[in-house]
């Protein structure tokens, strides 16, 4: 997790946690990133550690702050609840219980016209953070890459069509996870890459058959 | 095959290429990045301004910070340490005055570069900054003392996670502390051994260092406890400069930190459910407050 020095000479970041103020930033940021629009409304579970410090760490701000595109060294960042009305965000910031979790965890859903996203993850120390979870699918983001999310139907070949379609483009895939609801069902792939794939290879894969969304997750600061 | 990064790993690998151990995390980070060494240097350039910039706006700092138990600590100190002697000696106490200054700010929601956390962010840089002062030293030394620093940094992060909900303080401040002394014993020519022992020296003494801030703020102890690191990493300079060593080797050293991170009670690792959090007067401080 630590292969680049910056990682421990950095985050340049927002005080006063690591853990607790620039890696909550992230993870809101990547969720917005992951809704792909202006988020309308947001409900965010905390747990364990951050939840018992939250408001002194600043994990409140942090994560309105990265919900509203902030990056943890912005330093609107100590404003991001006030900021969060003018922007039209609602937000609801609640303690939840979560057995067995990492002890930074915490749930982020958002929602923007009818469209809503559940993520899960945790901040790892020095403001390094990992999705686990998106709408329920086991995935494995460090924000550090450009990534696409892809949501499909179990379909033989389609894993080979999009890595086709990217190798085209001359987009190197760094990382990948795949997992499926059920045989046949519905599947979330996750590529993570070493370029940005660009819109046009969004758009390609959007109209694969059997492809039902396909989202660029940008890497978060 | 690709070696674990280890003190040894490294020292022998600046041997087998007969180059500086600063050197080797140099190429270590153009070869895992993919970045030239102009852009690292440059990177480490623009961050070592943060940390000039928080200082010097800890220094200057007089609001009342956000859980209301700081104020103007970095000023305060410098004002009274410009008139008067330190018993700590000059070196000790501007170390302590710079970390306790980059605390300050970090609690106060100001921008730091974390190092290797936000709790911790003033230590190395305290360090570093006073050393490079007294002993006149540029921008190609602070590098140098800061590609040292992170090497020692990696090692750690290699075994465990550096924050302290997973490791307590000692995996904050501790490392901050052994990072610090890494570097500052490069800053002074040695990059290697001298380097590593100065690292176990410093961070063998805060094994086991709980987390347990009063209200869960980065407040108290942290930013003082920046100042307290700050003077154990130059001793433990001092010492290895004077000819002592740690009997435990710093690999070691990482393992039973790593060790002792698992068997730390939960409510020791920042979540305000004991020790410190718990006392009266740390009670009674965060009753008026409404989380």
């Amino acid at each position: 997790m630590r292969e680049t020095i910056f990682s421990v000479i950095g985050p340049v970041m927002i005080g006063p946690s690591s853990s607790h103020t620039a890696g909550v930033a992230r993870l809101g940021k990547i969720s917005r990133h992951i809704l792909d629009r202006e988020p309308e409304y947001a409900e965010i579970y905390f747990f364990h550690s951050l939840a018992e410090t939250l408001r002194g760490h600043g994990s409140d701000r942090a994560v309105i702050g990265g919900i509203l595109g902030f990056d943890s060294a912005d330093e609107k960042l100590p404003e991001s609840l006030e900021l969060a009305g003018e922007r039209g965000l609602e937000f609801t910031l609640k303690k939840g219980e979560e057995r067995g979790a990492h002890p930074n965890s915490l749930l982020i859903k958002l929602e923007s016209s009818g469209e809503t996203v559940e993520v899960f993850g945790s901040s790892r120390g020095g403001g390094n953070i990992l999705v686990e979870k998106i709408n329920g699918f086991d995935v494995s983001l460090e924000g550090r890459y450009n990534a696409l999310w892809i949501l499909h139907l179990d379909r033989p070949g389609l894993v080979a069509e999009i890595a086709s379609l990217l190798a085209a483009g001359g987009i190197n895939i760094a990382f990948m996870r795949l997992q499926r609801s059920q045989p046949r069902g519905m599947a979330s792939l996750v590529v993570e890459c070493d370029q940005h794939p660009g819109e046009r290879i969004q758009e390609d894969i959007s109209r694969i058959k059997f492809v039902e969304s396909c989202r660029i997750i940008p890497p978060v600061r | 095959m690709k070696r674990d990064w280890t003190f040894q790993s490294w020292l022998e690998t600046a041997r087998e290429k007969s180059v500086s151990p600063g050197e080797v995390v140099l190429q270590k980070e153009i070869e895992e990045t993919g970045t030239t060494r102009e852009n690292i240097l440059e990177e480490l350039s623009l961050r070592l301004e943060v940390m000039k910039k928080s200082l010097k706006r800890g220094l200057s700092r007089e609001d009342i910070s956000p859980g209301g138990m700081l104020k103007d600590e970095g000023q305060r100190l410098q004002e009274y340490f410009s008139r008067e002697t330190s018993l700590t000696g000059a070196g000790a106490i501007k170390a302590a005055i710079y970390a306790i200054a980059i605390g300050r700010e970090n609690a106060g929601m100001g921008r730091i570069v974390a190092l290797p956390t936000g709790g911790a962010a003033g230590i190395v840089p305290g360090v570093l900054l006073s050393l490079a002062e007294k002993k006149e030293l540029g921008e190609e030394e602070l590098q140098r003392g800061l590609l040292i620093a992170a090497g020692a940094g990696m090692v750690v992060g290699e075994k465990m996670e550096m924050s302290g909900a997973a490791g307590g303080c000692q995996a904050e401040c501790g490392v901050a502390a052994g990072m610090a002394a890494a570097g500052g014993m490069a800053l002074l020519g040695g990059e290697g051994e001298q380097a590593f022992e100065a690292f176990a020296l410093a961070c063998k003494n805060l094994l086991g260092l709980t987390c347990d801030p009063v209200g869960g703020l980065v407040e108290v102890p942290c930013v003082k406890r920046n100042g307290f690191a700050a003077v154990q990493a130059l001793l433990a300079v001092d010492l290895v400069r004077g000819g002592l060593h740690s009997v435990i080797p710093p690999d070691e050293i990482v393992d039973a930190m790593a060790e002792t991170a698992g068997l730390l009670p939960g409510s020791l690792k920042e979540t305000a459910r004991a020790g410190l959090a718990r006392t009266k007067t740390g009670l009674k401080l965060m009753e008026n407050r409404d989380d």
